[in-house]
């Protein structure tokens, strides 16, 4: 018996000669390169119809809508890090073609930096609008809605006009 | 299955039909039968109760109580159902825990949640629970979650001063002339994982265990039906996410049956696929804690090596090592792309590499067979009496193997055969797992192969027929689904409304519950340094057991 | 005098050896488990046990309640000097032992003694039943162990009819330790349950009673009772060196390092046993050590006196 557990201590020592992927030393290469690698959220908002099925199927709660101030279109998803859990539920649900709006696949695994109370307190998925976009949108917005009453002006006027021709007529 | 009628042709049901192969669902119209039905059925060869699950019906103001039946030599299955009124006055059911040992505990969480009276009940305390849930019933359908949690301070205190309570109580019951004391072995101890055993112990030997379960009680069947059925697989794969893919393939079955929806051969054979990486990455862990209780720490080192490139399968196919959140109903999630099969075929070599050096080493040990071989011995009765299932119960040389009773997916277009030992006793209980994990290796090499030849023919295309559309609403319902998961079996019971968006209830039964029943069984009479091995052995998982 | 006490082999020699041994244990042990072990701090990590260790001095120790403060801190102190102690007695160079001594191997083998003593009263004194029971356990391993260990030990002593580790290992040659093989094998076995190493470390056995008698210790006074665990491993390593191998005397040259070769074979030794072979139980450990172990060392005995008068011709 004790030879039996010779010869098991002598095959342990082959270990030694493995070469393991614990071995390497990934602190200066990327760990992960699947594409579908699902990691920190990346939210393009020039894109997103604000259509909130990515709230509506979160299973954890993680997405907030953040409002904008404009009238369609106005609702864009924020995310809880530290809620996710990383599923990718509310990229599979997104609408937007051909790119989705909400991806996390091939996202960051590097998400906690810093180490301080601060960083953990901003653990969050912001979306930055630079006021140059919201005022393009407003803009266009104002454009469209000028558009439309002076489209409804013109045609209360053509209206009008046919009314009073018709009045005339009669 | 005629038998089986001409019993229940003896009392007055609500109706008898066959469901699925093997399974006979009856609904009796009196709950005051039920103690002659199960006598006459364990007598005809129905010797294990699987689980009990009560549904609360709170429109039709009715509980209905849901028995699962088992046989597991001529694989007869009997699905029990009757009604029982809601009032917690007249909520009673005679119990059927003296004649089949398995259902204490189950009976014991009916009772817990839904507030069940199960009359001649050896031993009806609260289980799982916190002190601050008890006798409030939770998976009651008017139970109210929020108004709860705003207490939480309160219920903290609560649960606080009722262990030292306890504490007290137990240490003053002792007699101050023994030498007996009381050991806790566990929440926080090195190899016990989120459960106590409460050891009653005369220096090294042991004289009886109460395990106290329920640290990681998360509510999942409660959870589940807050969330739509798709969202679902978030909470059903956290059973215990060392094997996520089979409980979710189990989830997935039920909602299936009840959506009437048939998915694709390639989605099938995907989930052989998965589901075995699954089993061997669990398996993986398995081994390494059986040694780990013995202090040996190489084993599940060496495992993990491999599991990593397992993991890495996993990772390139679904995004996520662990939770992967990969199978749907309706499907797989993902497509397949021919580079992770390469990814696989490079874990599969390197457990061919590395399998003979374990097998010389660690199943061929003769320490551990000194210690293992006569410890925590389990006979074939046990497990049929206990409803045991998976690993335990197969290292006792029961032939139970729902791959191959009850096939799902495309198990039975696959090679498979029950893989079993002949003592039972832990030592058994490590072979089976090293046995599974090599079955599993040939079911991915054959299902591997399999999917390979059929992308070339064309007849599978991977990046295309993985999902086939789900309606997002569903019809009322009720199915059952059952899998082989790592552990054993994992029967689930779901409940759909008219127009259903969310699952009405889900039933998760799972393995270690019935297993961690037997860890008082096992260990009385041994010593201290039995614990670990006997409750590594028995291959438990806290996430399971408390679910 | 003060430098044989502060720094060669005294007390900064211990703290080198504790903080090497210990780098040196877990790295060996992550290669055989296929990992890397400590690898940021230094280079290969060998700052890292440094600062583990100099992070225990300046934490804070915590007395458990209702427990005999002086009692819990005292005896920690008590173990690592006394463990100390045996380093002045081995020869590490030719004709430089702090103590020269003619009973040298027996007062070795006394303070290697007394050692697990003191260790069963910081678990008797932690007012812990996890630390109670390690402490019971110690006690119950050593009795059994240690007899086989003093008997394997007197082997060489027999042999050369010495007690003294000096004229030991000057007489040691290599007929010497052809003859002595089986009773260095049967040191080797006693040693590991004397070190608590699997598969004897039932004392210390972490997935039944935690950390046997250290549960309750922090702080310095863990760090003392590790540096008393490691010392204790130098003297006992050392006696196996000395006492079988040929101690400092090597093949082309004798020197200090030859010495230390042997004892770091020895740990390796140790430390691949250790990967390899589960914990057994305490009534195993029992039955092996009274019915195989002490029985085959007193046959060594035996046949040293044999091999005394037929090759060492000391029949007359």
């Amino acid at each position: 018996m004790i030879l039996e557990i010779l010869k098991k201590v002598l095959r342990v020592s082959r270990a030694l000669f493995v070469k393991s992927p614990a071995q390497e030393d990934v602190r200066f290469t990327k760990m992960h390169t699947s594409s579908r690698y699902r990691g920190k959220h990346s939210i393009d908002y020039e894109t997103c119809i604000g259509c909130d099925s990515c709230n509506k199927i979160c299973p954890t709660g993680a997405i907030t809508m953040k409002h904008l101030p404009f009238k369609k279109q106005n609702i864009v998803p924020e995310v809880n890090l530290s809620i996710c859990i990383f599923c990718g539920l509310c990229e599979d649900v997104c609408p937007t073609k051909p790119h989705k709006s909400i991806v996390l696949s091939g996202g960051r695994y590097d998400m906690i930096s810093g180490g301080w109370h601060k960083d953990q307190e901003d653990f969050w998925v912001h979306v930055d609008i630079p006021q140059s976009y919201i005022d393009a949108r407003l803009e266009e917005e104002e454009a469209a809605r000028v558009k439309k009453e002076l489209a409804a002006k013109k045609k209360a006027a053509e209206a009008a006009a046919a009314k009073a021709q018709e009045g005339e007529e009669s | 299955m005629d038998d089986l009628k001409n019993i229940f042709s003896l009392f007055d049901t609500e109706y008898i039909t066959e469901y699925k192969t093997s399974w006979l669902k009856v609904k009796l119209s009196f709950s005051s039968n039920l103690l002659d039905v199960a006598q006459m059925l364990q007598k005809n060869g129905l010797r294990t109760i699987s689980t009990i699950s009560p549904t609360d019906f709170i429109d039709e103001n009715k509980i209905e109580m849901n028995y699962f039946f088992e046989d597991l030599v001529t694989k007869r299955n009997c699905w029990l159902k009757c009604d029982i009124p809601r009032e917690l006055k007249h909520c009673k059911i005679e119990s059927l825990s003296n004649l089949f040992k398995g259902a204490l505990w189950h009976e014991r969480e009916a009772y817990s949640m839904f507030g069940v009276k199960f009359l001649n009940h050896p031993d009806l305390r609260p289980i799982i629970l916190s002190q601050d849930y008890y006798n409030k019933f939770p998976f009651r359908k008017d139970f109210d979650w929020q108004e709860h949690e705003k207490n939480s301070v309160e219920n903290m205190n609560l649960i606080v001063e009722s262990f030292q309570e306890e504490e007290h109580l137990s240490e003053n019951k002792l007699d101050p002339n023994s030498s007996e004391m009381i050991l806790n072995w566990g929440p926080t101890h090195p190899a016990s994982g989120p459960i106590r055993l409460k050891v009653h112990c005369d220096g090294e030997d042991i004289l009886g265990i109460d395990p106290d379960i329920g640290f990681v009680w998360r509510a999942l069947e409660h959870l589940v039906t807050q969330k739509d059925f798709v969202g679902a697989i978030v909470a059903v794969e956290r059973l215990c996410f060392m094997d996520n893919i089979n409980s979710m393939v189990c989830y997935a079955q039920a909602v299936e049956e009840i959506a009437e929806i048939e998915i694709t051969e390639f989605a099938k054979w995907m989930r052989v696929l998965l589901g075995e990486v699954g089993r061997i990455s669990s398996h993986m862990m398995g081994m390494g804690g059986f040694y780990n209780a013995m202090g040996l720490h190489t084993v599940a080192m060496w495992n993990m090596d491999m599991r990593e490139l397992f993991l890495d399968f996993l990772e390139s196919y679904s995004g996520a090592r662990i939770a992967t959140a990969s199978v749907e109903a309706g499907g797989v999630r993902y497509g397949l792309a021919p580079e992770m099969l390469e990814e696989l075929q490079k874990a599969l070599d390197k457990f061919d590499a590395t399998k003979e050096d374990i097998k010389n080493i660690f199943i061929n040990n003769p320490t551990m067979k000194m210690r293992a071989a006569k410890l925590g011995i389990l006979t074939q009765d046990e497990v049929q009496e206990y409803a045991l299932c998976g690993v335990v119960a197969r290292a006792s040389g029961v032939k139970t193997d729902i791959r191959i009773d009850e096939p799902y997916a495309a198990y039975d277009q696959i090679e498979l055969e029950y893989v079993t030992q002949k003592g039972g006793s832990a030592k058994d209980r490590l072979f089976q797992l090293f046995e599974e994990i090599e079955q599993s290796v040939s079911i991915i090499k054959q299902a591997k192969k399999h999917i390979e030849q059929k992308i070339e023919e064309g007849e599978f295309n991977p990046t295309k027929d993985y999902m086939v559309k789900m309606p997002k609403k569903l019809p009322k319902g009720e199915a059952i689904a059952r899998v082989e998961w790592a552990r054993g079996e994992v029967l689930m019971h779901l409940v759909t409304q008219e127009k259903a968006k969310s699952p009405y209830r889900l039933k998760m039964k799972a393995p270690s519950f019935n297993h961690t029943m037997m860890v008082e069984h096992l260990l009385k009479g041994e010593t201290l340094s039995d614990i670990p091995l006997v409750f590594g052995s028995l291959y438990i998982c806290q996430g399971d057991l408390d679910r | 005098m003060l430098f044989e006490i502060f720094i060669f082999p005294g007390i900064l020699y211990i703290l080198v050896w504790t903080v090497v041994l210990f780098w040196f244990f877990r790295k060996f042990m992550a290669a055989l488990h296929k990992r890397v072990g400590p690898s940021f701090n230094g280079p290969a990590g060998s700052y890292q046990t440094l600062f583990d260790l100099s992070k225990l001095l300046t934490k804070e120790s915590i007395t458990p309640q209702g427990v005999n403060p002086y009692l819990f801190s005292l005896m920690p102190l008590l173990a690592a000097s006394i463990a100390i102690v045996p380093t002045a007695l081995i020869p590490w160079n030719s004709g430089s032992t702090v103590l020269s001594s003619n009973y040298a191997l027996l007062v070795l083998v006394v303070l290697i003694g007394i050692e697990p003593f003191l260790l069963f009263l910081t678990g008797f004194g932690s007012n812990n039943k996890y630390s109670f029971l390690g402490g019971i356990r110690v006690l119950t391993q050593m009795i059994s162990m240690e007899t086989s260990f003093f008997l394997a030990a007197l082997s060489p002593a027999i042999l050369f009819g010495t007690l003294n580790l000096n004229s030991i290992v000057e007489s040691s040659s290599w007929l010497s330790f052809v003859v002595l093989i089986p009773g260095f094998f049967l040191y080797f076995i006693a040693l590991l349950g004397l070190l608590e190493q699997p598969p004897f470390n039932i004392p210390d056995a972490e997935q039944e009673i935690v950390y046997g008698f250290y549960t309750e210790y922090s702080g310095t006074n863990y760090f003392l009772l590790k540096i008393a665990e490691f010392s204790e491993f130098m003297a006992v390593f050392a006696g196996a060196a000395t006492l079988f191998l040929g101690g400092y005397r090597g093949l082309f040259f004798d020197n200090f390092l030859c010495l230390f070769l042997k004892m770091l074979a020895i740990a390796v030794v140790m430390m691949v046993i250790r990967a390899s072979t589960p914990r057994i139980t305490m009534k195993q450990m029992l039955q092996f050590s009274w019915s195989y172990l002490v029985p085959l060392t007193l046959l060594n005995l035996a046949w040293i006196m044999a091999a005394k008068i037929l090759f060492f011709g000391a029949a007359q």
